[in-house]
């Protein structure tokens, strides 16, 4: 026991130099030798029924030498503290508080401990479970103290984000930060410290509170068992006592109770079902958030970069959900320590901490199986994480008939490794290192190849309570390519980006409710040549290969967030984004006042490597505040200046693996965005019910387009096809959720629109003639419905529906012929709209046992995806069939129900 | 990016992705103005054709009237006049076409002008054979049915170099076969008739020699048909092969037309788009027109196969008892020239 634990009113009871029975029987057998006192009390505690509370600082640090042969308890302890200046008293039967003499005759008089002792029985705490922190010869003159500190699993020791702690009696309330960390000040004295975390057994803590001092606090997990509905790991009221509007967390636990695609736990997916989160179509990559661009979301996996996060081209994402910690999606306010990209940012957190056990979960599912195991090296000091998935689902192909897909593939794998390391003084070192691969292959025709590796390096150091460093260093990969396997023209086309990046961030209470985020980001982009290669002997494709463009963008920040009272917080920051296009480049000159077209180059510069070439910065302030109306609800305001140099340049309505990552260049400058949003916020029912209404508005520049039917791949001028132009989106945002019950889950219903304007100078350059155009993933209505309902106490019940407008398209509105062949004329972009969306999902989850302590805990998923076969629309489009007339169809993808069975366990 | 078509196709069958017919009619009708016509150095007549976009399903609306004017570069203009066919102005009958010279026409219709961008045509390339062979393979029905039948694979070697330019290729092709009248009056005046089919329309057959060094292309891949129906094998059936040299803006606008007429809507489809030509309105520059206007040498190959080469199908004649031999119109057992693209006259290459 490392903390004191000093009840003054036990130290009233101490007076009496009375052992209790159970301690007074105890006998000692045990030899030590050249041991410090800390160590032998660790010992004795560990082998019998006794607790020592002290202070660290005040044991001796020489080592003695003892030895005990049915030695009384009593005896040992007098023998310890012989020759020191600590007294022991014993409290109730199984504790005994080590303290100077002097403290436990002088300062602690019998006067004081008898009012306290008073205080403490009309308080009703049990002496031994009050923390003291600080002491009373700190004791400010104000009368406040602010105690801080981390909160974490017990087990693992990992930090727990988003712990509530509350003090009813003065309102006084603080939530952990991603680091565990929280702070919260107080008048002195004695109070009850409720600690929530969802997932984790609720603990009621009173504290004595003395003076400034550090507390931590560990939680234990919930076990196992089906009552436990984890809707989120967030506090009861967070949503309302926390500053940061627009920030939606979800755990694992309940993202795997959603109902999958083929049974496969997938984040991005799960993402869909939140508000202001929708995506293109089923089968579609990414996801589009307030109106943004799927490359407008900061993807990272422990601050490593994720720009291609699908697996089998959309159908599934790169996270194993056995792996990961916590994901968070950062949609209104985003902080100042995060930026580079304009819409959101979806920050996915790894486990990899868990220093005391062993442990391992896996999932055995009808495409994929994962599993990973996670545990200590060294006890207390290091620890792994290896995560591994594979695909199989080739031998579902092997049963089509179709001889075309039954020589296709699509198989993947990813895997995670996390190495952690901690020392005595509270820092810690981290190793990660991800790899995905996938193989996509379509018969003989053609293919997708596609591989990511990041490696992250990670070292936090605590300097003193009120100052941690977090240092990170990541190297990231991406190997794409795609291929026509055979024949004259069969081919290889390779690209991809790479990069560096280092961080640094300071985490600073320097004091009251203050929380600092200071520090620098620096990311170096190296796309990699386009290369096309010749594929096979037969191949006549003339090899070659397209120099693309490089740069560095470099942030510095700053990010206070701090209660200026108990209505008003804030979240202040300010980042200064950089951005420098270098060479080597061979950038080409337009006559600028005609279209800019390969033919029109006038001249060409050559930039060698390092060379400077175009440079860009900005401000970014990002603002939020909350406004507490009543303990159950709160306004918040923010507004959020971003950058984006680095975009995703794609012509297809869902991205395609070789897409290419376009940095900025005097062509294509960076995108911005003003952020505003606005929302209210409001518990029901002691937090029960959470429910929200957000509006949101967005002002973009510099948005990417692009001009009709544009060649995009193995370009060397890029800029001739690419348009950019001003955006706008805004929309309103309700929520209600059911937090705890039998029944949980939430409804979320968006409305929200996108546009998009391109005004060029020339007609080419011009998008529906400069009119302002729906972007294609414009869906007004979007309404998600997800339940949960426990069934009995081994099974759960969960469905999922949605609903979405349709999304706009370019339809083909007439036809005509060129020689003998009909060619279909379209629309203006965008538009038309597909009919209207809607599917129902369901998952029954069966557990396998029920035993809480045994080991091995598994449960089955049943779950049937798009259940009443809904023909959803993805797409209107020509085709002349086979009268030879020229008709419009449209394209369901996933137009059946998908059944799926899994199996899911943890150990 | 071609075969993301290809890719479209493998997500609409593997997610049990189904296609229906879908009812959509634009609220205003759309009515654009389509020029279409080529000039090549063969002999005339050449043909510009003028229609205006209709909704589907029905057929283009004729522009009659108009005045069309071939120009060159050497200031030589030729008009053409309207056919029998409305909307169909033939020339070439002054001027033919001639590698290595420029050409573009100009349109006059009730006051407006439109015009072509200049088109300079190249010289031909002569390519080097044609063949086929037949071949059983698997065969997927729309529905993902599999049924196994016997095909036919066209292909042609060509060389893909002169000079030092880059060369751009079209082919376009056409079957032609003859059917025999049955005898079906008193007198045996049973006549012959040659059907020519162009069995793909859609089909865009491009090659580009920007991306490669190779100086010869070998078995590039024509066309895959089907032996239906078995009456037009009975006696020769020709495949007839137009290699079109052409220009890089024609070779652009095609790429552009096989990606707009071949999507299948999936999430890789590039998003669609109107295909700008190469003609414009003089007097208004915001008018859309559509179509284009090319200048092509063109070089002929051709093969035939016979009813042996089908072996040991068996081929039944035109109207016969055999499976599948039956025609569209039972009429035209007796009168052969109901058949659609029929003529009694001989192609000259019948006789070679």
């Amino acid at each position: 026991m490392k903390f004191l634990a000093l009840s003054l009113t036990f130290l009233l009871l101490a007076t009496c130099s009375l052992l209790g029975q159970r301690l007074s029987e105890m006998r000692v057998n045990k030899s030590f030798h050249q041991t410090t006192r800390e160590q032998i009390l660790e010992t004795l505690s560990q082998h019998y029924p006794v607790n020592f509370y002290y202070k660290q600082q005040w044991l001796p640090t020489p080592t003695v030498s003892f030895q005990f042969n049915q030695t009384p308890l009593t005896e040992v302890l007098s023998q310890l503290f012989q020759d020191t200046d600590l007294a022991f008293v014993p409290y109730g039967s199984y504790a005994i508080v080590i303290a100077p003499k002097q403290a436990l005759t002088q300062e602690y008089t019998q006067t004081y401990f008898a009012n306290k002792a008073q205080q403490s029985k009309a308080e009703g705490p049990a002496a031994y479970d009050i923390v003291t922190l600080g002491d009373s010869s700190r004791m400010s003159a104000s009368g406040k103290a602010t105690i801080s500190g981390k909160v974490v699993d017990m087990i693992t020791g990992e930090p727990l984000a988003g712990a509530a702690l509350y003090i009813e009696s003065v309102d006084v309330s603080a939530a952990s930060d991603e680091e565990g960390k929280y702070r919260m000040s107080m008048p002195v004295g004695l109070y009850p410290v409720e600690i929530r975390f969802v997932g984790f057994e609720p603990k009621t803590q009173y504290v004595r509170v003395l003076s400034d001092q550090v507390w931590n606090v560990g939680l234990l997990p919930e076990a196992f068992e089906l009552d436990e509905v984890i809707v989120r790991e967030k506090t009861d009221d967070s949503n309302i006592q926390s500053v940061q509007a627009g920030v939606e967390k979800l755990s694992v636990a309940q993202i795997k109770k959603l109902p999958a695609f083929l049974g496969e736990v997938d984040v991005i997916k799960s993402l869909l079902t939140l508000p202001g989160v929708s995506t293109v179509g089923e089968g579609a990559s990414g996801f589009n958030v307030r109106g943004g661009t799927i490359d407008q979301n900061l993807i990272m996996q422990d601050e490593a970069l994720v720009f291609n996060a699908s697996h089998v081209l959309g159908f599934f994402s790169v996270f194993n959900p056995d792996a990961i910690k916590e994901v968070v999606l950062y949609k209104g306010n985003i902080p100042a320590q995060y930026g580079g990209r304009l819409s959101s940012v979806l920050d996915v957190k790894l486990k990899g901490s868990n220093y005391d056990a062993f442990k391992g979960s896996g999932g055995l599912g009808l495409v994929a199986s994962r599993l990973m195991l996670e545990g200590p090296l060294i006890r207390d000091k290091t620890a792994f994480l290896v995560g591994l998935r594979s695909s199989y689902s080739d031998w579902i192909l092997r049963l089509m008939e179709n001889p075309d897909l039954k020589n296709s593939s699509a198989f993947f794998y990813d895997l995670n490794a996390k190495l952690s390391h901690r020392f005595q003084d509270g820092s810690s070192l981290a190793f990660s290192y991800y790899q995905s691969y996938d193989n996509f292959r379509y018969s003989d025709q053609f293919g997708y190849a596609w591989a990511t590796q990041t490696a992250n390096l990670t070292w936090n150091q605590i300097f003193s309570p009120d100052l941690s460093s977090s240092f990170t260093a990541v190297y990231g990969n991406t190997d794409n390519s795609s291929y026509d396997p055979e024949g004259f023209d069969a081919f290889t086309i390779e690209n991809g980006p790479k990069y560096y990046k280092i961080k640094e961030n300071l985490f600073i209470t320097p004091f009251g409710s203050h929380t600092l985020n200071a520090g620098a980001e620096w990311i170096r982009y190296l796309s990699k040549p386009e290369v096309l290669e010749k594929r096979g002997d037969i191949s006549n494709v003339t090899p070659r290969q397209v120099e693309k463009d490089n740069g560095q963008e470099m942030a510095l920040y700053l990010n206070d967030e701090f209660e200026l009272n108990k209505r008003l917080s804030f979240s202040l920051g300010l980042r200064y984004s950089f951005f420098q296009h270098i060479g080597p480049a061979q950038v080409f000159l337009y006559d600028p006042e005609i279209p800019r077209r390969p033919e029109n180059i006038v001249d060409s510069v050559r930039y060698e490597s390092g060379d400077n070439i175009q440079k860009y910065s900005g401000w970014e302030p990002r603002i939020s505040m909350k406004i507490g109306l009543t303990p159950s609800s709160s306004v918040k305001f923010s507004y959020n200046r971003l950058y984006q140099y680095i975009h995703l340049i794609s012509n297809t309505t869902a991205a395609v693996p070789v897409d290419i990552w376009q940095v900025s260049t005097a062509y294509i400058p960076p995108q911005s965005t003003h952020n505003f949003s606005m929302g209210y916020f409001q518990n029901f029912k002691n937090n029960e019910w959470e429910t929200s209404l957000e509006v949101f508005y967005r002002k973009m520049n510099n948005v990417v387009e692009y001009k009709d039917l544009p060649q995009l791949l193995l370009n060397d001028h890029i800029e001739t096809e690419v348009l950019t132009g001003i955006g706008r989106a805004y929309g309103t945002e309700l929520s209600v959720k059911k937090i705890t019950g039998v029944t949980t889950g939430w409804l979320s219903y968006t409305y929200s629109r996108t546009f998009s304007r391109v005004n060029g100078n020339s007609s080419e350059e011009r998008i529906n003639r400069g009119a302002w155009f729906p972007s294609n993933f414009d869906k007004p209505h979007n309404l998600n419905l997800s339940i949960s309902v426990k069934a009995s106490r081994r099974s759960q019940f969960s469905f999922n529906f949605t609903y979405s407008t349709g999304r706009p398209i370019t339809a083909p509105v007439a036809n005509y012929f060129v020689g003998s062949t009909v060619i279909p004329h379209y629309s203006d972009r965008n538009a038309f709209r597909i009919p209207d969306y809607h599917r129902l999902d369901v998952a029954y989850t069966i557990d396998s046992n029920i035993i809480r302590r045994k080991k091995l805990k598994g449960s089955f998923t049943f779950s049937i995806y798009n259940l009443y076969s809904r023909n959803n629309a993805f797409s209107v489009f020509f085709k002349r069939d086979l009268q030879s007339t020229a008709n419009a169809f449209k394209l369901s993808v996933l137009g059946s129900a998908f059944p799926a069975i899994t199996y899911n366990f943890e150990f | 990016m071609r075969h993301l078509h290809k890719l479209a196709c493998f997500f609409t069958i593997l997610t049990l992705g189904c296609v229906e017919r879908y009812n959509f009619i634009p609220e205003d009708p759309v009515s654009l103005l389509v020029i279409d016509g080529s000039i090549h150095q063969g002999k005339g007549p050449y043909e510009v054709r003028l229609s205006r976009t209709s909704a589907f399903g029905s057929a283009p609306f004729s522009v009659s009237d108009a005045q069309v004017t071939l120009f060159d570069d050497l200031g030589n203009q030729e008009r053409y006049e309207e056919g029998l066919e409305f909307g169909v102005y033939e020339g070439g009958f002054e001027m033919q076409g001639q590698p290595g010279r420029t050409y573009y026409i100009e349109v006059v219709i009730r006051g407006n002008t439109y015009r072509s961008q200049p088109q300079k045509m190249p010289s031909p390339i002569r390519a080097d054979s044609a063949y086929f062979e037949t071949l059983v393979e698997p065969v997927v029905s729309e529905e993902g049915n599999v049924t196994e039948d016997r095909l036919i694979k066209v292909y042609v070697d060509t060389p893909t170099r002169q000079g030092e330019g880059n060369v751009w290729l079209r082919w376009k092709y056409d079957v032609n076969y003859a059917v025999f009248e049955r005898d079906c009056g008193p007198l045996d005046l049973r006549k012959t008739c040659y059907v020519t089919e162009i069995t793909n329309t859609q089909d865009i057959l491009l090659y580009s020699s920007e991306n490669t060094n190779a100086n010869q292309l070998n078995g590039f891949l024509i066309t895959t048909e089907d032996t239906y129906p078995r009456y037009a094998f009975s006696t020769r059936h020709y495949f007839n092969i137009y290699q079109h040299a052409t220009t890089l803006e024609a070779y652009e606008y095609w790429q552009k037309v096989r990606r707009v007429a071949n999507q299948v809507g999936s999430v890789f489809d590039a998003p669609p788009a109107a295909v700008p030509g190469n003609l414009y309105n003089v007097n208004d520059a915001d008018e859309t027109v559509l179509g284009f206007f090319e200048a092509t040498a063109i070089d002929t190959v051709r093969t035939f196969m016979t009813r042996g080469d089908l072996a040991p199908l068996v081929v039944s004649e035109f109207c016969g008892f055999a499976p599948n031999s039956q025609p569209p119109n039972r009429e035209a057992c007796c009168e052969c020239l109901l058949l659609e693209n029929t003529t009694l006259e001989r192609p000259d290459y019948w006789n070679e």
